[in-house]
């Protein structure tokens, strides 16, 4: 422990010519967002069904496609080598180019699911807790056709491939289910800003540092047991430099904090891309897309 | 001027002895400075016959005084004899001819006669002139007498030759400095002194009639150290692998900043381990944790304030340390790798001190006698940084870390020795603390880890209460330390804390008997008992062990594991009996036998109990103090650590881990001062705590067996020392090791590198006092890239916005080999009362930023090195007195 916070401090500084995780260069998934968030199991009712939405994005605007899949090995924290879509995995239908859906009352899953609850089903006390189901899944789109040739895909190849895995927690009606937060805008400027339109018609000066603050729905934060809901953000663009990938409305330990991150502009004129992902850090998702041009 | 015995040429106690003669033989200046070690039951040679007297060269004048250095065998004859001290043409050849007709009664190790070398002085003194009086006048009573100080450190000086100029008067200083004359003439009159490493001292005295003089002489010493040396005779070798290393070359040495833990490293034998990870000892293959170091044989928890900064003792307190890499005797126990012994010195009795101020911390230490009350010596040190104060002034205040609070630390330590005048008892009392304290509010999640944020605390501290009784009465001897320790450790990191509030009591006790002429034994008892309170929330991956690869921290998204406060036990009792048999001539035979059991467990709960039996063995055999034979083999255990017995962290059922080690080597010593040293070693190491992905059923429910003691080790290699002590100008060494430690985690599984595994370790360090307070000197390293494991790949966890990375094989990789050169620079002033010591430490002085790990973007697709400190300058200033 005490190295790795020395690692971090000794690092806090490094400058690093690694590519950033708020920049987005190449096929990325930026958030998986599940409707509803959580799935509520009721005695004698309709097994309940939930459909996953992934932000894949490639900044050339080349088309993206995601496949989804009930992981076979459930355990809490998942071996990332898991094949998973894949031999390892059961494929969730698919509800659109990014989306699939997951039913609870699919006869295909019952079996991992089984497995998951050593054979049998899970107990009143461990449905009420909640489980966490592994969803795992394959962002694919073809190959940076940019005139550099772009960096490669993460796994290489023709295609660009990303996976990585989610998760859904399925409990019992004990409990109402958590909501997804909702994004109402992105707003930029100095003193709260103005709401970056939908139309892709803001503009901003070529090298200039604008701020950027996140615009949660009014409803957007739960009570918990815990006391409210603390809102973590994501930042991402596909050009300019951002002072920080996230940010968070309450910290891990309940002081409150400013949301907002400074993004520097290209100096280079055009029109480009930024999201920003909101998660209530208990499954609940939602994210935001926003073009605007820099121009002089 | 300091006198330093090459210890590592010196198998045994040295002692200066005192001749008085026309030209006669005296103690070595600082030879009654020196704390004789209790445990080296040593006679030093006495000389028999009749006073050898150095004849006054033909054609010479003035006084002078050449040290020479004996060696004496089991017979008590001289049988090489060398000058030690700077070229007197003339006076040189006269002390050679006639130390080589010296007898001596031989010296004793309790009955054994044993070979020694010594330090023998002879004082010339021109010889009268015709119109001189007597040389002396006992009957006259005295009218001129003193004390005779060297100056700026204000020891006294001992065996110094105080002279009359143009008369026979002289005398010799006795072993508080002091001297007396008698019948000086009445007027005014030269007075001189002329010592070896010290300026001819010249002064006109007016002597009255009928009145006596008193006077302070200061001595200008040729090569300045504001540390004051002690001529410390090397303990007797008890340990198949043991090197010695005193305070005033480990002040001297680059790159250490006076302390000693940190020259540890720069030993055969030991890993060089990133200053960023705190500091961690390494020694022959073996795992952080593995290896201890003892202050006067009970262990100290935190060797370094953060970021091995600084150690937690301050070095002035220390006499130097001892380095045991392996197969150490049946005294230690419960530990699997080495050990490093820091000793205390003994305490001054006139008032001294310094004051040190550097750019990262300050430090000041105080000694003396209580007034009053023969035999008792107190000391009272601390130390804190101002980094705080730095800090606070250059971090933003709205930045996304800011400083709660900013990064502190210190230590302090007070000493109470009293040894009564004429007693065979000794008892001391010794306080230690220290405390490092870190706060920061993270207003921004890093990169890596969105639970990261709000308050980061951290607090790490102890504080020990020693208390120490010796008694020695002829043949035995019994030492008996009892211990009180208090730790304090506590993290908050975002979500996940831990704290630990330990009360731990330790008692040691050794006892010693000597037999006869070639049989003595030792027996001892030492016992811990740990209780701490212990309260977590974590994740597993954060608790990563030797041979994990999570260079990129733990895992984000793995639950959080809660473990609700509550006691926990590990009790530990060795007992153990040596015996030291010296069959033949020059041969020892050391068999020893060792007995631990280890206790621990949840207080509320069932405990667990292990017994370990280990016997060792170690053979040296020196027939002459020029070379040695030495080898050791024996068994070791280790009780598991940290946690590793305990639910949720470990497995109660997890038994001592378990090595076995080799030693064989040879020693030699070519020159006065100069020591060689070449040992093979060989480690098997069994029943490694290892993790395991197991699961057992226990009270009907399924739980984790998370670690076992599955894992197996072997680790070998060849270690070379060539060391120059210090003796006037000059010390170094050249250390270099060879070795290859690999593990098996778990049967069937392929074998990997230790994480430390560094096939070639080479350390030169030189250091050199040119004169005009200058000091110089310089350390240089290369040492092989640690092992690496690469990432191969990643997966995106959604929920978490992390990618989570796939390993290659353990070890599989090797970073780039570590290269650095450290120098330093002393600029002594010497005043009449005190010193002045200027100095720079460059740390990386030629700015060769060594690759410390390998960093990775966010998914892990690229890649750069991480590389560590650039060039690091410490400019400080001490003064002393």
């Amino acid at each position: 422990m005490r190295a790795a916070l020395m690692v971090s401090l000794a690092c806090a500084g490094c400058a690093t010519d690694l590519e950033k995780q708020s920049e987005v260069v190449k096929l990325r998934v930026l958030a998986v967002r599940a409707d509803p968030a959580e799935l509520v199991v009721t005695d004698g009712g309709v097994p309940p069904r939930a459909t996953f939405t992934a932000l894949a994005v490639e900044p050339s605007g080349a088309p993206t496609s995601v496949r989804f899949a009930l992981c076979i090995d459930q355990n809490p924290t998942p071996s990332p080598t898991l094949d998973c879509p894949g031999a390892q995995g059961v494929d969730l239908p698919p509800a659109g180019d990014t989306s699939a859906v997951f039913d609870l009352g699919d006869p295909r899953f019952l079996p991992v699911l089984s497995a998951s609850a050593d054979g049998g089903t899970p107990d009143a006390a461990v449905l009420q807790e909640g489980i966490a189901v592994i969803i795992g899944f394959a962002a694919t789109a073809p190959a940076h056709t940019e005139p550099d040739g772009g960096p490669a895909g993460a796994d290489g190849g023709p295609l660009q491939i990303v996976r990585g895995y989610t998760t859904i927690v399925v409990h019992d009606d004990s409990r109402p289910a958590n909501r997804n937060p909702d994004l109402a805008s992105i707003r930029i400027g100095p003193d709260g800003g103005v709401d970056i339109a939908a139309d892709g018609t803001t503009a901003v000066p070529p090298s200039s540092v604008q701020r950027l603050t996140p615009v949660p729905a009014p409803d957007a934060k739960e009570a918990t047991a815990d006391g409210p809901e603390k809102l973590g953000y994501s930042f991402f663009a596909t050009a300019g430099s951002l002072s920080s990938l996230r940010s968070t409305d309450t910290t891990a330990t309940g002081e409150p904090a400013d949301t907002f991150v400074d993004w520097t502009a290209p100096s280079a004129t055009g029109p480009l891309r930024l999201w920003v992902v909101v998660r209530d850090g208990r499954g609940g998702t939602a994210f935001l897309e926003r073009s605007i041009s820099v121009s002089p | 001027m300091t006198v330093r015995l090459p210890k590592a040429l010196l198998p045994f106690l040295i002692c200066a002895l005192a001749l008085r003669a026309a030209a006669q033989a005296v103690p070595d200046p600082a030879a009654p400075s020196r704390p004789a070690p209790q445990e080296a039951a040593i006679t030093p040679p006495q000389p028999i016959g009749e006073p050898v007297v150095a004849g006054y060269p033909p054609g010479a004048t003035g006084a002078a005084r050449v040290v020479v250095r004996l060696d004496v065998d089991a017979e008590g004859n001289v049988t090489a004899a060398e000058v030690a001290t700077p070229p007197q043409p003339g006076f040189d050849e006269a002390a050679l001819a006639a130390a080589r007709t010296l007898h001596f009664a031989p010296a004793r190790r309790g009955d054994e006669l044993i070979p020694v070398r010594i330090q023998y002085a002879f004082n010339f003194i021109e010889p009268p002139h015709a119109s001189s009086g007597p040389r002396t006048a006992q009957a006259q009573p005295v009218n001129l007498s003193g004390v005779v100080r060297e100056r700026g450190t204000r020891r006294r000086l001992s065996g110094i030759e105080v002279t009359v100029a143009g008369t026979d008067l002289g005398a010799v200083t006795d072993a508080e400095g002091r001297f007396e004359l008698r019948g000086v003439p009445v007027g005014a009159q030269r007075i001189a002194i002329a010592a070896p490493g010290y300026r001819r001292f010249e002064t006109e005295e007016q002597i009255a009639e009928g009145r006596r003089k008193e006077v302070l002489y200061l001595l200008q010493p040729l090569y300045e150290s504001p540390y004051e040396a002690t001529i410390t005779g090397e303990r007797e070798r008890q340990e198949v692998s043991q090197t010695a290393i005193p305070t005033t070359e480990i002040q001297r040495i680059p790159g250490a900043q006076g302390d000693a833990l940190k020259v540890v490293e720069d030993l055969p034998g030991v890993a060089r381990t990133s200053p960023i990870g705190g500091g961690l000892l390494v020694i022959r293959g073996s795992k952080p944790g593995d290896s201890l170091v003892y202050l006067d044989s009970e262990p100290i928890p935190l060797l370094y304030h953060f970021g091995a900064l600084s150690s937690t003792v301050n070095p002035d307190l220390l006499e130097g340390i001892e380095f045991i890499p392996g197969n150490f005797s049946a005294t230690y126990g419960d530990l699997t790798g080495g050990l490093v012994e820091v000793k205390t010195r003994k305490l001054r009795e006139e008032l001294h001190g310094y004051a040190n101020l550097n750019l990262l911390e300050a430090s000041a230490m105080l000694e003396a006698a209580v007034p009053g009350a023969p035999g008792l010596t107190f000391a009272i040190a601390g130390r804190r940084s101002y980094i705080d104060y730095i800090l606070r002034a250059v971090v933003p205040k709205d930045g996304d870390v800011g400083l709660t609070v900013a990064p502190r630390y210190y230590d302090a330590q007070f000493r109470l020795d009293y040894r009564p005048p004429g007693s065979a008892h000794s008892l001391a009392f010794l306080a230690l603390t220290s405390d490092d304290v870190l706060g920061l509010l993270v207003r921004r999640p890093p990169d890596q880890d969105p639970n990261v944020s709000g308050s980061i605390d951290t607090e790490t501290g102890f504080q020990q209460l020693r208390v120490k009784h010796g008694y020695r009465n002829g043949p035995f001897s019994l030492e008996t330390i009892a211990m009180f320790e208090k730790l304090n450790l506590r993290f908050q990191l975002g979500n996940e804390s831990f704290s630990l509030d330990g009360h731990d009591l330790f008692l040691r006790s050794t006892g010693n008997l000597a037999l006869g002429d070639d049989l003595g034994i030792s027996a001892g008892v030492d016992v811990a008992n740990r209780r701490l309170l212990v309260g977590a929330v974590f994740r597993q991956s954060l608790l990563f062990r030797e041979g994990e690869f999570n260079n990129q921290g733990p895992r984000v998204d793995e639950p959080l594991t809660t473990f609700p406060a509550a006691l926990v036990n590990r009790f530990s009792l060795g007992l153990w009996a040596e015996a030291r048999w010296q069959p033949l001539r020059g041969l020892t035979v050391t068999p020893g036998l060792r007995f631990d059991a280890y206790v621990y467990g949840l207080a509320v709960q069932g405990r667990r109990t292990t017994y370990t039996v280990t016997p060792r063995l170690s053979v040296r055999y020196e027939p002459t103090p020029l070379w040695s034979l030495k080898g050791g083999v024996g068994l070791y255990s280790e009780g598991a650590r940290n946690g590793d017995a305990t639910r949720p962290f470990g497995n109660p059922e997890v038994l001592p881990e378990r090595a076995f080690q080799v030693t064989a080597g040879g020693e030699l010593r070519p020159l006065p001062g100069v020591f060689f040293s070449v040992e093979g070693f060989y480690k098997k190491l069994t029943d490694l705590i290892v993790r395991s992905d197991a699961t057992e059923v226990i009270g009907g429910q399924t739980v984790p067996v998370l670690l076992d003691n599955a894992g197996a080790g072997r680790v070998y290699g060849l270690e070379l020392l060539l060391r120059k002590s210090l003796t006037e100008r000059f010390f170094g060494w050249i250390a270099y090791t060879l070795s290859r430690s690999d593990r098996v985690d778990r049967p069937g599984e392929p074998q990997r590198f230790f994480d430390f595994d560094q096939t070639h370790n080479l350390t030169i360090i030189a250091s050199y006092a040119l004169g005009g307070g200058w000091q110089i000197g310089a350390r240089f390293r290369y040492i092989s890239g640690n092992p690496d494991t690469p990432v191969v790949g990643s997966r995106y966890a959604a929920q978490q916005d992390v990618y989570v990375p796939i390993y290659g094989l353990t070890n599989s990789a090797r970073l780039q080999h570590f290269q650095q050169l450290d120098v330093r620079a002393d600029k002594v002033w010497t005043f009449d009362a005190w010193t002045l010591d200027a100095y720079l430490d460059v740390l990386n002085a030629s700015n060769r930023r060594s690759v410390e790990g390998t960093l990775y973007n966010y998914d892990f697709s690229q890649r750069e090195q991480f590389r560590g400190l650039p060039v690091i300058p410490t400019l400080g200033l001490k003064g002393s007195f």
